[in-house]
């Protein structure tokens, strides 16, 4: 029981390191432009796409498509923020909302008329043969994954808090007015993360899409997830995602090892629902939110 | 942007109107087959090679002589995507719309169940291939003929494979969260039962969108069953099989034709070595009706078929045969030549009792050194 | 012809002309578009008059068809029965869940109402020996109007006279409540949810009668798709019903009567007509919401509106016409006046103390400035009075009630109400509509009145008419009483702002800053309305920062320094005392 327990647990971290990468594009895109970006989930699927076409069609190696991936969704990232939800900032929310609800409707049929519904396989480098540490089973991609989920996530953090553009981006979460007063140039700071946060959810995508398998609608279920995440995790604050997100897959592991498989998906929203009913406003860091 | 929106919006109309499905041509003397499978969702795959089957059988049977009077059979294929709902109104459409003779609406069990109760009222004879749940011939409907295998009978047949390996008293089972693999456990659990076979330790279901298994396998490990039913669909089933090695999962394996898949094999043939599978026909089969099947798709599509085309094919050949035994293309005529009829497919003898169930066995495969081979 | 005529029309059309379809498929897919309206009306319902986005409503209809099919196969109900027993179980789940969701504000609503449908789909597919799971349930009964030994009038006939009948019922239904306190109810909290509720209005409460109405309307709509499919699975539950029941609200014209059932028969039948690539249908459906937020947020029935010529504003009353702007006599105020007593009052926010040991007694009849530097707390002061804020310590009293902590909507129906520092009002709604709405609290406010139209609901509304009038002269706008609320010139807005305070018939009213903007004309006439007010036992406190005004208004002055009342007592004596002075007045100069 024990045993079970503790790889759940392992197994569950694993997870939830990937969930949180997904989480950050969306905190991203959140915080500043006050939206749901609903097309999230189909830029995470677009990036599992992408890195798929680069290794089998292009024959890229593996790495390189990853970060091919992410930059081409970024691309997409920036088309639909200029096409879906620029011209419609100064409507109610819930316009952009709608828009790119739309929009993920047609990237989800447009990759399934692209690629057909059947999931795909990316051709992974890694062996399956598993490494084992006392009662424990880890895969070298496992770790892999891991490792690359941590690092892009500490390059995020960094670049948030250290670099120019980071900075510019939490003054306009903060106080957009008065981060216009600075001289920030807003479109191009929403431009640039609408790219970066399509770059994150398709580096998630990518590195999952090779573990498991792409297919048109995978990008549904993170997207609520994703947002359970930030919701728990706060709007700014990249530790508390990243900490909500571990917590959420080990959770989840410990359902389906515990309960029942069906009841796993449960686990995020419920939790979700409950911070919420505590917390009506969320966990918001950004400073005052004016969600 | 109203501009860019406007054009935009036109060159996609222009491009769907291209793309869009032309109804296959018909001859006057043509007596339709109304299908309805889910060419979109995720038993597209198998649709596929049903339809394939399909056509093979339609080509058969209108090359050597048709369905008497000179007439041929066509088919016309309309997509449900999965969704009975949409069974419903495919069935509908079949009936109204195209007026064809039959209708058979598969893939999955709930979309045939669904449009039962259109060919109830409407008094059209339905044949189904690839349904499996056994609720199919419960719903009171005379017009309905199940004419392949069914979850008790894949049940039965695996069950005494399952009692034959040796040490063998806990069993875990995992299948899908859908009506397939909840009737499959429920069957297999009642057949080991009744058969006095291994005792079912624990059962769980999956969902389609899942895609990390490892723990429910981990679970399953520490249960420490004494073997496996893991019925999981492609390509879902190439990482159920390399998390198991990734946990160390190793057991004797059973399954069901989701296991059946060259890719699979392929993929994934050492972790399968030794599972044993439950099909409803293989191409290792050689009684006459399977050569000819066999034979008969080759020459057409030019690859070996598999377990779903099989089932196409006897799906039209029962309706081949009972449109030219009975004479007219009304519905009576065609139901009173579906009782009476005796036809001989590939996955064995298709005659159907009072309630539309053929009854037809299920067989057994196993995987040994990258093949299939014939248990039962 | 008459609005009536047309819809009656319309309905009519609806029932009957299917049946001249060629083939039965058609009639089916007309069937099926109608049914499917019912979950698009009760989504505007919620989304389009009362303004929440609560983006997870369509699970509604899944959840009828489910309970209802569930009633008529498991506890054989008839389905006649099964059908409207089983929205009252939505609504019954509806109520549940909007209990739940409405303490999210924001964002979180809307994604909250998201995950709990998800959350509904997740126990549809798993609790299996409520649901059957993803097997589905089979065989459920259909619904017969007639016999079936009388088989003239087919099923698809019979389905489709029902739910248009049942449609039309609705329509019916929602427009004479739209017509009503509870429309304009619903208008305010969509519009200002604020200032609807500081004029008595409660929003929670508005809203969730609109969650729970909403999903009833769906959850009927869900048992006859229930017994007209025959087959009921999770499928019914899913997320692609969300995107579809949005595009028709949209494209349909949300907020509109019409707009869903438009919506719903054109996006319902016309992939079918058009027999576009099936594939694609998902792509082509996205392209076409996105095209209606950007080019047509107003949908068709917008497009409609837009090419008929100009009508006659929403009110269906004639507007008062060529009587001159008089000054009309002023009603005693419709609440039992008392004193304010405020004890101690002291409020703070994170680390800043912005009011501390306010006490402060004021008494009916009297005209209280009030008066300080800004930032001096006079605007929180009146937050707290009225109940936007709850006061950190201390306690307010009027009418010897404890109103301290209380929440707007009930301060006002004790008879305090209060204008605003920038003008609040509703602009999309016409100056008459504007009064109107803030005549809330001595409407008829009951539902089964509304739908009746009895005898004491047409007193209500002319008693109300009268008073609208009444006050519409009293702050000389009468000519523009139908013009929108935005186009009125600021001074005007200003006066509306006042004529909305008095419509709520409160005896206590707080004006903040309403000279600000105003010439020396208008502020006379100001003056001149508070003397009448006063004079008809009106009680009136207003913060302003015009010292003439305030001299020569007022009975008495008290000034706010940094959180604390510095001064207390006639104007005359204001002006002389030091303290005073030096944090406000300062030393007299030309130009007083």
């Amino acid at each position: 029981m024990f045993e079970l327990a503790l790889q759940q647990v392992v197994n569950g971290l694993l997870v939830g390191a990937i969930y949180a990468l997904m989480a950050m594009g969306l905190m991203v895109i959140l915080g500043i432009l006050r939206i749901i970006n609903m097309a999230q989930g189909e830029l995470y699927m677009l990036g599992g796409y992408f890195c798929y076409v680069a290794v089998v069609t292009l024959g890229v190696g593996y790495f390189p498509a990853v970060i091919l991936a992410m930059i081409a969704t970024a691309g997409v990232g920036v088309i639909i923020d200029r096409l879906a939800v620029r011209p419609l900032l100064r409507r109610p929310f819930y316009m952009v909302f709608l828009s790119t609800f739309a929009v993920s409707m047609m990237l989800e049929n447009g990759a399934e008329l692209v690629w057909g519904p059947d999931p795909q396989s990316i051709p992974s480098p890694f062996s399956p043969m598993p490494i084992v540490i006392g009662p424990i089973f880890l895969t070298s991609q496992k770790l892999f994954i891991f490792a690359v989920a941590l690092i892009m996530i500490a390059a995020f953090a960094a670049f948030l808090r250290w670099t120019r553009s980071g900075m510019a981006i939490r003054a306009l979460a903060r106080d957009r007015d008065a981060a216009l007063l600075m001289g920030i140039d807003a479109d191009r700071m929403q431009s640039f993360t609408f790219g970066l946060g399509s770059a994150l959810a398709a580096g998630a995508g990518a590195l999952l899409g090779a573990m498991f398998n792409v297919y048109p609608t995978m990008g549904q279920l993170p997207l609520l997830k994703g947002f359970a995440l930030v919701v728990m995790g706060g709007m700014g604050s990249v530790v508390g995602v990243f900490v909500s997100g571990l917590i959420l897959g080990v959770a989840e592991g410990l359902t389906a090892g515990f309960l029942s498989t069906g009841y796993v998906d449960l686990v995020a929203f419920v939790t979700m629902l409950a911070v919420l009913m505590v917390h009506p406003e969320g966990l918001s860091r950004w400073g005052k939110s004016r969600v | 942007m109203r501009n860019s929106l406007l054009r935009r919006m036109t060159l996609v109309c222009g491009i769907s109107a291209l793309v869009l499905t032309a109804m296959p041509a018909h001859s006057a003397e043509a007596v339709k087959l109304g299908v309805g499978l889910s060419m979109t969702g995720p038993l597209a795959f198998l649709s596929q090679q049903m339809l394939q089957g399909m056509k093979a059988a339609v080509d058969n049977v209108n090359k050597s002589g048709g369905v008497g009077g000179g007439r041929i059979i066509d088919l016309v294929v309309r997509d449900h995507k999965g969704v009975p709902s949409e069974a419903v109104a495919v069935t509908k459409r079949l009936i109204e719309e195209d007026k064809v003779a039959i209708v058979d609406i598969d893939l999955p069990s709930t979309v045939a169940i669904a449009a039962e109760a259109v060919t109830k009222e409407s008094k059209v004879p339905q044949i189904a291939g690839f349904t499996f749940a056994p609720a199919a011939v419960k719903q009171g409907n005379p017009y309905f003929f199940r004419a392949c295998t069914n979850a008790d009978l894949i049940a039965d047949a695996l069950a005494r494979s399952i009692i034959d390996e040796p040490n063998n008293k806990t069993i875990a089972m995992l299948a899908p969260n859908d009506d397939y693999g909840r009737s499959a456990i429920q069957a297999l659990t009642a057949a080991l039962e009744r058969l006095n076979g291994p005792k079912v330790l624990y059962a769980d279901y999956y969902e389609r969108t899942q895609s990390d298994f490892s723990a429910i396998l981990l679970k399953m490990k520490s249960l420490n069953p004494d073997s496996l039913f893991i019925d999981v669909r492609y390509p879902a089933s190439i990482t159920v099989l390399k998390q198991m090695v990734e946990v160390g999962l190793k057991k004797p394996l059973f399954s069901s034709v989701n296991f059946y898949n060259a890719k699979l094999a392929e993929q994934a043939g050492p972790m399968m070595e030794g599972a044993q599978l439950s099909v409803a026909w293989a191409p290792v089969f050689d009684d006459a009706a399977s050569v000819e099947f066999k034979n008969a798709y080759e020459a057409m599509f030019k690859q070996t078929p598999d377990d779903s085309a099989s089932l196409g094919w006897t799906v039209v050949m029962v309706a081949a045969h009972a449109l030219k035994s009975a004479g007219g293309t009304d519905s009576e005529s065609i139901r009173k030549a579906l009782l009476n009829i005796n036809y001989i497919g590939p996955q064995g003898v298709v005659k159907f009792d009072s309630n539309g169930e053929a009854n037809v066995a299920a067989h057994v495969l196993r995987f040994k050194d990258g093949r299939y081979q014939l248990v039962r | 012809m008459s609005r009536a005529g047309i819809w009656l029309l319309s309905l009519l059309a609806l029932a009957l002309l299917p049946s001249l379809m060629p083939n039965a498929y058609v009639q089916y897919v007309i069937n099926s578009s109608l049914i499917l309206a019912f979950a698009t009306i009760g989504l505007n319902v919620i989304f389009g008059y009362a303004g929440q986005h609560a983006f997870g409503f369509p699970v509604f209809f899944g959840v009828g068809a489910y309970a209802s099919a569930l009633l008529a196969t498991q506890a054989i109900f008839p389905v006649g029965l099964a059908i409207p027993f089983g929205s009252v179980i939505t609504g019954a789940v509806s109520a549940v869940i909007g209990f739940f969701s409405f303490r999210l504000r924001g964002i979180y609503f809307g994604v909250g109402t998201i995950a709990f449908a998800y959350v509904i789909y997740i126990i549809a597919q798993n609790w299996v020996e409520l649901t059957h799971g993803p097997m589905g349930i089979p065989l459920v009964p259909p619904l017969r109007l007639l016999p079936e030994s009388v088989g003239v009038v087919g099923r698809d006939v019979q389905t489709r006279i029902a739910v248009v009948s049942t449609i039309a019922i609705i329509i019916f239904g929602l427009d004479r409540l739209l017509h009503s306190p509870i429309g304009r109810a619903w208008h305010a909290v969509r519009e200002n949810e604020s200032l609807a509720s500081s004029l008595g209005i409660s929003p929670l409460h508005y809203q969730m009668a609109a969650f729970v109405l909403g999903a009833v309307i769906s959850g009927l709509g869900g048992g006859f798709y229930a017994h007209y499919v025959g087959f009921i699975s999770p499928t019914e539950l899913g997320f692609h019903y969300i995107g579809v029941v949005f595009i028709m609200l949209i494209a349909g014209g949300a907020g509109t009567l019409p707009g869903p059932i438009i919506g719903s028969v054109v996006f319902g039948v016309l992939p079918e007509l058009l027999r576009v690539a099936e594939t694609a249908r998902n792509l082509l459906l996205g392209l076409i919401l996105l095209f209606c937020i950007a080019v047509v947020p107003e949908g068709l029935t917008g497009i409609w509106n837009r090419l008929r010529p100009e009508r006659k504003a929403a009110s269906d009353r004639p507007s008062v016409a060529t009587v001159p702007d008089v000054a009309a006599e002023i009603v005693s105020p419709a609440t039992q006046t008392g004193e304010l007593k405020l004890g101690g009052v002291f409020k703070r926010f994170e680390g800043l103390t912005a009011l501390s040991d306010v006490t402060l007694n004021v008494q009916p009849g009297e005209v209280v400035g009030l008066i300080g530097p800004n930032g001096a707390g006079k605007t929180t002061l009146f937050n707290i009075i009225t109940g936007m804020l709850a006061p950190t310590g201390g306690d307010v009293f009027y009418c010897n009630r404890e109103i301290g902590g209380l929440r707007p909507y009930s301060i006002a129906a004790l008879g305090v109400t209060r204008t605003y520092q920038i003008t609040s009002l509703f602009p999309e709604l016409s100056t008459q509509d504007n009064i109107r709405v803030a005549t809330h609290l001595r409407s008829c406010r009951s539902v089964l009145a509304a739908l009746l139209r009895n005898k004491r609901f047409r007193d209500s509304e002319a008693a109300i008419d009268q008073t609208v009038d009444r006050i519409l002269q009293l702050v000389r706008l009468q000519s523009r009483c139908d013009l929108p609320a935005s186009a009125l010139s600021y001074g005007d807005q200003r006066r509306l702002e006042i004529g909305l305070a008095l419509a709520t018939g409160a005896g206590l009213i707080l004006l903040d800053e309403p000279a600000a903007g105003l010439n020396a004309e208008e502020t006379d006439e100001l003056c001149d309305l508070i003397r009448r007010l006063r004079a008809a036992g009106f009680t009136i406190i207003v913060i302003e920062h015009d010292m003439r005004m305030v001299m020569g208004l007022c009975d008495r002055i008290v000034v706010l320094s940094l959180g604390r009342i510095i001064f207390d007592g006639t104007p005359t004596a204001a002006a002389a005392h030091p303290d005073v002075i030096e944090a406000y007045l300062g030393t007299e100069t030309a130009d007083a």
